[in-house]
């Protein structure tokens, strides 16, 4: 007999059932996919990189640079992100258009280190569709060199001496705020006659204005393309801290915007075991404590202040003092106002 | 049976454009006959008849024509003319230069340097002049170091450097149409004016201007449809402030969300560049020349 000869048909049996069994075990292994959209500058690269490194994720981030974007995108029912991250008045928005996932919260881990202050508010009782991520104000970045005596006020966007030396947030609702808080009424107005006065004062202001930019407002103080800049408070806080005193923050005395943004999954998404994989990653208050020392805007991830650089944790203009925070006001959803809205801020930009 | 075969062999084609062009065409034309929902998205319509005969359907035209977006349409037709003339007047010596006068063996290594900067995305190269032309930037340097100005000139998120940005953008599409038809150019119908007592000027406008004539019109289509329709440019180098038509309709779809309108608006762009390819064809036809395009 020859033993061989009979093993080698086997043998080859073996070796193809190998084959069958490596790639059987093989195909989970596929390289999984998250899809991320998210704010400019809200995500840093070391953090996404460890994320992948862990996980054996890949992920794919899309930036956006308002929350009327979010919307507009996720409506078309084209885009398939696994994660989002929209601002307080929007999310309400799309939790009442249905584009958001109701959170498994059994799948979640750390969601006890959250700062009690903005959880269950009011745009998603009881956090059901979201966990709050980073949260700051909106206010005025200005170049103290270039004004004449420290801003105070909204009336600095609206001041002639600085004409085309000013910058304006790129946003209807941002925008629409400022004049509201100078005449006194809320960032939440709906009442139509008041709101087509507020675009007639934006339209004469546009004048002024030497930009509307919503994405790379800091550097363009910094840069000196405009002395004073409607702007939100991380990213000017992270110029004003490189500017060694040239620049400054200051949230007006009539009261500004304070702004919630949170993590929510889309229902469009197709990759939820991986969203919820980023949804903990995000949770852990080492992870959450260097996306902050990454993006200078405060967290809202309780556990992970001690690990929050001192400068940062320390900067009133990333977390303001509670006086500030009781002058400002949460932007709300609406409803059908929105549609007005809408129409005005296309007119404004419009306007010759 | 050789009618059926034609028709199998067109197939390709008609499917073609029945999937990119009459396909999408028709979608856009139904969305830009119906109104935004509160938030986005198209609201339902309760009485189709009511609807139609109201002349509630021709809403976003209506408002298309109102002062201010009527405004809008008439700038960025004048800013695509403005770009045209430019490109025109810059990027016909240039080809006359590559194609009659550069010396043979460096042709193609200036033809070349021509289109290179079509390997890098146009978007980047916009902000690369965002870097020239900002209060502290390149340009201003240079301008101040030299005391050729004693203050910064404020040219970024001004007109003036949209129309840079178009201009710099659109000139290498003007060049190439008119390279290819003054390289085609007969040069002993020059020697022959010259013969005829021509001179360089006349038999410049007389003879070498009308036989590249094809490749000026080619250029002209080229530039002035792109330049209609841009939104990158005015948004980046024009400071969001000044808007041209396509920032209207990006604008629709992706922040005001008023896609029925943005639909209209881009409806009547469409109408307007099919008006003036049809003058081109026409033209084209008229001179017995191929039609480029």
């Amino acid at each position: 007999m020859k033993p061989w000869i009979l093993s080698a048909p086997l043998g080859l049996l073996l070796l193809a059932g190998c084959g069958a069994g490596e790639k059987a075990a093989e195909a989970p292994k596929e390289p999984r996919q998250l899809n991320i959209y998210i704010w400019t500058n809200y995500l840093p690269q070391d953090v996404l990189a460890d994320f992948e490194k862990r996980t054996g994720i890949k992920t794919r981030v899309d930036t956006y640079d308002s929350n009327e974007t979010i919307l507009a995108k996720l409506q078309s029912g084209v885009a398939d992100y696994d994660i989002a991250v929209p601002s307080d008045y929007m999310l309400k928005a799309l939790i009442s258009e249905n584009l958001v996932r109701e959170l498994d919260r059994s799948r979640l881990q750390g969601f006890e280190n959250l700062d009690p202050r903005f959880l269950n508010q009011k745009f998603d009782p009881e956090n059901r569709h979201s966990i709050p991520y980073v949260w700051g104000t909106a206010g005025i970045g200005y170049d103290t060199t270039k004004v004449a005596a420290p801003i105070d006020s909204w009336g600095a966007l609206f001041d002639p001496r600085y004409k085309g030396r000013i910058l304006m947030l790129d946003d209807a609702r941002e925008a629409f705020g400022t004049v509201l808080k100078l005449q006194g009424k809320s960032l939440n107005e709906t009442d139509p006659a008041v709101l087509r006065q507020v675009a007639e004062v934006l339209k004469k202001q546009k004048a002024l204005v030497r930009t509307y930019n919503s994405s790379d407002f800091a550097n363009l103080l910094t840069a000196g393309d405009v002395d004073v800049a409607h702007g939100w408070n991380g990213e000017m806080a992270e110029a004003v801290a490189s500017s060694k005193g040239k620049l400054a923050y200051v949230v007006p005395k009539e009261g500004g915007t304070l702004w919630i943004d949170s993590v929510v999954l889309p229902t469009s998404g197709r990759n939820t075991d991986a969203a919820y994989e980023f949804l903990r990653f995000v949770l852990e208050p080492e992870i959450a404590a260097r996306i902050v020392n990454g993006i200078h805007y405060a967290g809202a991830n309780r556990a992970a202040l001690p690990k929050i650089d001192e400068a940062i944790r320390n900067d009133p203009a990333i977390y303001p003092p509670q006086e500030v925070l009781d002058r400002c006001e949460l932007l709300e959803d609406l409803g059908p106002t929105t549609e007005l809205i809408d129409e005005l801020w296309t007119e404004i930009k419009a306007a010759s | 049976m050789r009618r059926r075969g034609t028709w199998l062999l067109l197939l390709p084609t008609w499917l073609v454009l029945g999937m990119f062009f009459l396909v999408p065409l028709v979608l856009t034309l139904v969305l830009s006959l119906r109104q935004r929902g509160v938030y986005g998205g198209v609201a339902p319509i309760p009485d189709l008849g009511a609807y139609v005969t109201s002349g509630s359907f021709l809403g976003n035209y209506a408002r298309s024509f109102a002062g201010i977006y009527a405004g809008i349409g008439w700038r960025s037709l004048w800013m695509a003319v403005l770009t045209t003339a430019l490109t025109l007047a810059i990027g016909y010596p240039v080809a006359y230069a590559l194609a009659l006068r550069a010396p043979r063996r460096w042709k193609d290594l200036l033809l070349g340097l021509v289109v290179v900067p079509f390997w890098t995305s146009f978007l980047i190269r916009t902000y690369a002049w965002m870097f020239l032309l900002r209060t502290e930037g390149l340009v201003n340097r240079l301008l101040l170091g030299t005391g050729a100005v004693d203050r910064p000139l404020e040219i970024l998120y001004t007109e003036l450097a949209v129309m840079i940005g178009l201009v710099y953008g659109e000139l290498p599409f003007m060049i190439l149409p008119l390279y290819a038809s003054l390289e085609k150019l007969d040069r002993t119908l020059l020697e022959a004016a010259a013969d005829l007592g021509a001179g360089r000027v006349s038999s410049f406008w007389r003879v070498t201007v009308p036989l590249t004539a094809p490749g000026i019109a080619a250029g002209i289509v080229l530039v002035f449809i792109p330049s209609l329709g841009q939104f990158v440019v005015s948004d980046l180098l024009g400071g969001a402030r000044s808007m041209l038509l396509g920032n209207l309709i990006q604008n629709q779809f992706a922040v005001a969300r008023n896609q029925p309108f943005g639909a209209a608006l881009a409806f009547e762009l469409m109408a307007a560049v099919l008006l003036l390819l049809l003058a081109y064809a026409f033209y084209m036809k008229r001179k017995g020349e191929e039609v480029l395009l």
